[in-house]
């Protein structure tokens, strides 16, 4: 009879692939939806219902950043799985800039609109 | 009975607990021990996979996983879920490899952290007329793009529809060119 901690990880490894694998495959069929991910809600007066989309260089910005922090710590973590590795606090903090940025730039779009139309 | 699959699981873990118990050799606590164990993980792994079967069956709807209630992909809730995946993945690699549980270090929870934050930031500033997704997808399935019975529609849901129809976000972008 295999030992409790060899069935533990079998069972965590057949899961986790499992949901990882179904949320990934639906990723790639479009099933779970990435449209307009990279576009952002602004605030429009010209708009009935007053907004409107536009691409957003805030979400691409964070887009390119959280790619690079999750493929960075993986690549960690694979190169040696003994523990949990230690980030770069350049890293943290270029990940901390990039949501401020994000969420600044929403928070402008959705607030106070364009910029053009604000300096009318 | 509403849900057989969790009734089935949880007589199956009883029943192999208890072969467990009469096969392994060994003193009465040993056996106990041993049996309620590797119940205990049947029964997590059964359930687990219910979840995973009801998932990939569709029972579970994970379509609006990544979605705003506006209606188009949400950044902060893809980030959250790769940095999910990420750190659960490297759990799952560091406790194969050193046989024990990891100390979680700051830089984990900062990454998380800073994930969960900009979701929360994030769902505070969004536009104030979106409802809730519930509403928003009866909403579309009751919207005058097809005809359907006034019958089939309870008042609750015509209300959330008459709010919500001429909102989601794809044919604003559509109307405002």
């Amino acid at each position: 009879m295999r030992s409790i901690s060899t069935l533990a990880a079998y069972e965590g490894l057949i899961l986790l692939a499992g949901f990882f694998g179904i949320v990934f495959w639906r990723l790639l069929t479009g099933r779970i939806g990435l449209n307009q991910l990279l576009e952002g809600d602004i605030r429009d007066p010209k708009s009935a219902e007053g907004y409107s989309t536009q691409p957003s260089a805030g979400r691409a910005q964070s887009l390119v950043i959280t790619a690079f922090a999750a493929l960075y710590y993986l690549l960690q973590v694979i190169h040696n799985p003994k523990g949990f590795p230690k980030l770069p606090n350049g890293l943290i903090e270029a990940l901390a800039g990039s949501q401020v940025v994000y969420l600044g730039g929403k928070a402008q779009a959705m607030l106070l609109g364009r910029w053009r139309d604000m300096l009318k | 009975m509403k849900n057989p699959e969790l009734s089935v699981s949880v007589i199956l873990t009883v029943v192999l607990s208890f072969v467990i118990a009469i096969g392994v050799k060994g003193d009465p606590t040993t056996k106990v021990k041993l049996a309620l164990s590797y119940g205990a993980l049947i029964l997590l792994f059964l359930f687990g996979f219910l979840i995973l079967a009801a998932i990939a069956s569709g029972k579970i709807d994970i379509s609006m996983l990544l979605s705003e209630s506006g209606g188009g992909a949400s950044m902060s809730r893809f980030q959250l879920l790769i940095f999910t995946f990420v750190i659960a993945l490297s759990f799952f690699l560091i406790v194969i490899s050193s046989s024990k549980l990891p100390d979680v270090p700051p830089d984990v929870l900062a990454l998380l952290g800073i994930s969960a934050a900009t979701y929360g930031v994030s769902k505070g500033i969004q536009p104030a007329e979106a409802c809730s997704r519930s509403l928003e997808q009866a909403a579309m399935q009751t919207c005058p793009r097809e005809v359907v019975p006034l019958r089939a529609i309870n008042r609750p849901l015509e209300q959330a529809a008459v709010q919500t129809c001429p909102r989601p976000r794809e044919r604003r972008a559509k109307g405002s060119g």
